[in-house]
C-alpha cells in the first residue's frame, strides 16, 4: 500500500499588526476532508486517501499556535517521512515577499522575521526522499514559491517529482471573500469531482487547469510548477461514465484489439426488438461518444449497425482498458 | 503571433539506420498545427506559423547542425511572437558532456544540437509562452543517468520528453500527437492543450521502453489547436435555462418521451437535448439509471459536477 501523507495548514489568528484572516482555517479544513478521501472503483465506495495532518490556528494560542519553529518542525516531519511515498503541503494564510524571497507569515511574525522562507520549504522538497511531492499555497505572493533569482530573472529549479501550486503570480494578492479564499474554493469544487476526467480521476494539474478556467486574465494569475515523470492521481469521484457502461467495456472488448460486430439488431429504430443487443448498442454508443469507441470503417455508430460493420477500440479505449485490466488484478 | 518549428529527421549514417516515419509525421504534425479544425475540411483559422524540416524529397542536401541551429535561433529569437513550438523527432545521444539530439551530419565528437543551447535559446526568448516537444529515440541506453533532473526553467516555459528506446515507440508518439490534434481526446470545448499531450502519451506510451518527462513553469495551459467541440455551443449554452442553478433538479415527465407520443413537440425536443448533455455526462437522471427510466417515473435529472462546471463558465461567459 502506497502511503500518502499531508500537512494542511491554515492561519486565520495574526496580530493587529499583521491582521487577522477569516477564511484560512476553514479553507484548510475543507481541503484536508476532501483529500482525506478517495472513491475505490471495485468497491463503489469513499476510502482512505492522504493521511491529513490538519494543523489550523486558534483563538487561544496556547491551544495551538503555529510560530515559525512549528511549522519548520511539521515541515520536517513531513519531508523525512520515508514511510510517506507521496507528501503534500498546503497552506492557507498570509504571504510576504521582500527582495530576499517569499514567506510563508507564521503567527509570531514580526519585520525582519517574516516567517518560514519558501526557500526552505523547496530546499526541503528537493531534498526529500519522497517520490512525489506537491505544495499548494494559497497566499499573497505566492508565485514566488519555487523560483530562485539568478541574476535578477527569476527560474524555477525542481527535482523530478516535485510540484508546485500557488494561487497568485509572484507580484499579485491573493483574494479571500466571505465564502473563503477564491483560489481554495476553486480547488475544493475541482477535488469534489469538477476537475476529474471521464473516469473520475483528478490529477495535480487538474488543479491547475481548473483554477485557470475560472479566473480571468484580470484576476490573480495561479501558478504551476512541475518537474514529473507520472502524473498521479490525487484523488478519485465517481467516474463521468456510467460504472455500468465502464465495467462492460472488457465484456464486447475481450482483448484490446477486439472487434465487436454490429448489425440492425443493435440500431433501435430498425424496430427489430432485440433489447438486449439494443442495450449494448447504447452503451457502445456512449463509449464512442466519449471516444473509447469508434467504428472500423464508418463515420458514425449508426452507419456501423446499419452497414453491419464492426467497432472497436481507439486509442485511448485501449489505453483506458489497459488500466481497467490492471486495477481489477490489483 | 504564433511560430512553430517542427523537425522531422529520418535519414542517418548507416550505424544509426534510418528512422522510419519521422519526417512524414513531421509533415503532417506542421499541417494540423498550421489550422485550427473547420467544419468545411481545409479552411480552418490560422494558427501556428509553421516552418517544417524534414527529409522531404525536393531537398538536395541532408539536413545538417548548421540548419537546425540557425532555425532554433530564428524561432526563439523573434521579438514579435507570443506563444513558440518546437517539435523534434529524431535520434538522441547522452553522455557525461550532456544530451544532443543527432542530426544526419553527427559523427563522433560531434553529435549534433546540444539541448543546453535550446534550452538557452528558450530560457532566453522574449515570447510569453514556450513549448518543446522532444521526441527522441536512442539507440543504447545511457549506463547512468546523466539528465539534469532538474532543469531551470524561465516563467512560461514547459518541455515535454519522450525517451523511446525503440523506434517504432517514435512512430506511437507522433500518432499519438496527430491523433491529439486531430481531436481524438479532446476537452468538451476541442481545445488540445500541450497539457494533454503529456497526460495522454503517457496513459498510452509509458513503459519500460518509452520513458515521458513533464517539466513546466507557467502561469497558463498552452491551447496547441482548436478542434471541433464534441458537443455544440448551441446544446451547451442551453444548460442555464434548463437548470436555474447549479444544484437545480429538472422535472422529467412521460411526456418527455418521444415513443410514448404523450407530449408536445418541445417536450420532446427538450428529453433529447437534455439526452444529448446526459451523454456527453453534463446531466444524470437522479434516483434512476437512465434519463428514460426518470422521464417514465417522472423523477428528476440534475447537473454532474462536470456539468455544473460549465454552468459556472456559462454564467461568468468564460466559454
Amino acid at each position: 500500500m502506497k502511503s500518502r501523507k499531508a500537512l494542511i495548514v491554515g492561519i486565520n489568528h495574526y496580530s493587529q499588526n499583521i491582521g487577522p484572516l477569516e477564511e484560512c482555517v476553514s479553507d484548510a479544513t475543507k481541503m484536508a476532508d476532501l483529500l482525506s478521501t478517495t472513491y475505490d472503483e471495485v468497491q463503489d465506495v469513499m476510502v482512505d486517501n492522504f493521511e491529513c495532518r490538519l494543523c489550523v490556528s486558534d483563538i487561544d494560542p496556547t491551544k495551538s499556535e503555529i510560530t515559525r519553529s512549528t511549522l519548520r518542525k511539521k515541515l520536517l516531519q513531513l519531508f523525512q517521512d520515508k514511510a510517506a511515498e507521496q507528501v503534500l503541503f498546503y497552506f492557507s494564510g498570509h504571504g510576504y515577499a521582500n527582495s530576499l524571497g517569499g514567506y510563508l507569515v507564521t503567527q509570531d511574525a514580526e519585520s525582519y522575521d517574516q516567517g518560514v522562507s519558501f526557500g526552505e520549504v523547496l530546499n526541503l522538497a528537493n531534498q526529500s526522499l519522497n517520490k512525489e511531492v506537491y505544495i499548494i499555497l494559497d497566499c499573497c505572493k505566492s508565485g514566488h514559491m519555487g523560483l530562485l533569482n539568478l541574476a535578477n530573472q527569476p527560474f524555477s529549479q525542481i527535482r523530478t517529482g516535485v510540484h508546485i501550486l500557488t494561487a497568485s503570480a509572484s507580484n499579485q494578492v491573493a483574494i479571500e471573500t466571505n465564502k473563503g479564499a477564491v483560489f481554495t474554493n476553486i480547488l475544493c469544487n475541482a477535488l469534489a469531482g469538477g476537475g476529474a476526467d471521464l473516469f473520475g480521476n483528478i490529477k495535480f494539474i487538474d488543479l491547475f487547469r481548473h483554477s485557470q478556467q475560472f479566473l480571468g486574465v484580470w484576476e490573480q494569475r495561479p501558478t504551476f510548477k512541475a518537474n514529473t515523470n507520472q502524473p498521479t492521481i490525487l484523488r478519485k469521484v465517481e467516474p463521468r461514465i456510467h460504472r455500468s457502461v465502464l465495467n462492460k467495456i472488457r465484456e464486447y472488448f475481450p482483448t484490446e484489439s477486439s472487434q465487436y460486430g454490429l448489425n440492425r439488431a443493435h440500431e433501435p429504430s430498425f424496430e427489430l426488438g432485440d433489447k438486449k443487443k439494443e442495450e449494448a448498442f447504447s452503451h457502445l454508443q456512449t463509449l464512442s461518444n466519449f471516444g473509447l469507441v469508434k467504428p472500423v470503417s464508418s463515420e458514425h455508430m449508426y452507419y456501423a449497425a446499419k452497414h453491419e460493420e464492426s467497432c472497436e477500440l481507439t486509442p485511448f479505449g485501449k489505453s483506458y482498458w489497459r488500466q481497467s485490466t490492471s486495477q481489477n488484478k490489483g | 503571433m504564433k511560430k512553430a518549428l517542427i523537425i522531422g529527421l529520418e535519414e542517418y549514417p548507416k550505424h544509426l539506420g534510418k528512422l522510419k516515419g519521422s519526417s512524414e509525421n513531421a509533415k503532417e504534425i506542421g499541417q494540423l498545427l498550421t489550422r485550427n479544425e473547420s467544419i468545411s475540411s481545409n479552411k480552418g483559422d490560422l494558427n501556428f506559423d509553421c516552418l517544417v524540416l524534414n527529409c522531404n524529397t525536393n531537398r538536395k542536401t541532408i539536413i545538417n547542425r548548421k540548419e537546425i541551429n540557425k532555425a532554433c535561433k530564428e524561432l526563439f529569437e523573434d521579438q514579435e511572437s507570443d506563444a513558440l513550438f518546437l517539435y523534434f523527432s529524431g535520434y538522441a545521444i547522452e553522455n557525461e558532456m550532456g544530451q544532443y539530439l543527432l542530426t544526419p551530419d553527427t559523427t563522433d565528437f560531434d553529435f549534433g544540437i546540444a539541448l543546453n543551447d535550446i534550452l538557452f535559446y528558450a530560457n532566453s526568448s522574449p515570447a510569453k509562452e514556450i513549448n518543446i516537444v522532444l521526441n527522441c529515440t536512442y539507440k543504447l541506453r545511457a549506463k547512468k543517468d546523466y539528465a539534469l533532473s532538474s532543469t531551470l526553467l524561465r516563467n512560461g516555459l514547459s518541455i515535454l520528453t519522450v525517451k523511446n528506446y525503440s523506434s517504432e515507440k517514435s512512430i506511437q508518439f507522433a500518432n499519438t500527437t496527430i491523433n491529439l490534434l486531430n481531436g481524438s481526446n479532446s476537452n468538451i470545448l476541442g481545445h488540445v492543450t500541450f497539457v494533454e499531450l503529456f497526460e495522454h502519451a503517457f496513459d498510452v506510451l509509458s513503459d519500460e521502453d518509452c520513458e515521458i518527462h513533464f517539466q513546466s513553469n507557467t502561469s497558463r495551459i498552452s491551447t496547441l489547436r482548436k478542434t471541433l467541440p464534441k458537443i455544440s455551443y448551441e446544446v451547451l449554452k442551453q444548460i442555464p435555462s434548463f437548470f436555474m442553478h447549479p444544484s437545480y433538479y429538472y422535472p422529467l415527465t412521460k411526456q418527455h418521451i418521444p415513443a410514448l407520443n404523450l407530449g408536445t413537440e418541445d417536450q420532446v425536443l427538450e428529453y433529447k437535448t437534455l439526452q444529448k448533455m446526459a451523454r456527453f455526462g453534463l446531466v444524470k437522471p437522479v434516483n434512476a439509471n437512465h434519463m428514460y427510466y426518470a422521464a417514465l417515473n417522472e423523477k428528476h435529472c440534475c447537473l454532474t459536477e462536470h456539468g455544473k462546471q460549465i454552468w459556472e463558465l456559462l454564467n461568468m461567459n468564460r466559454l
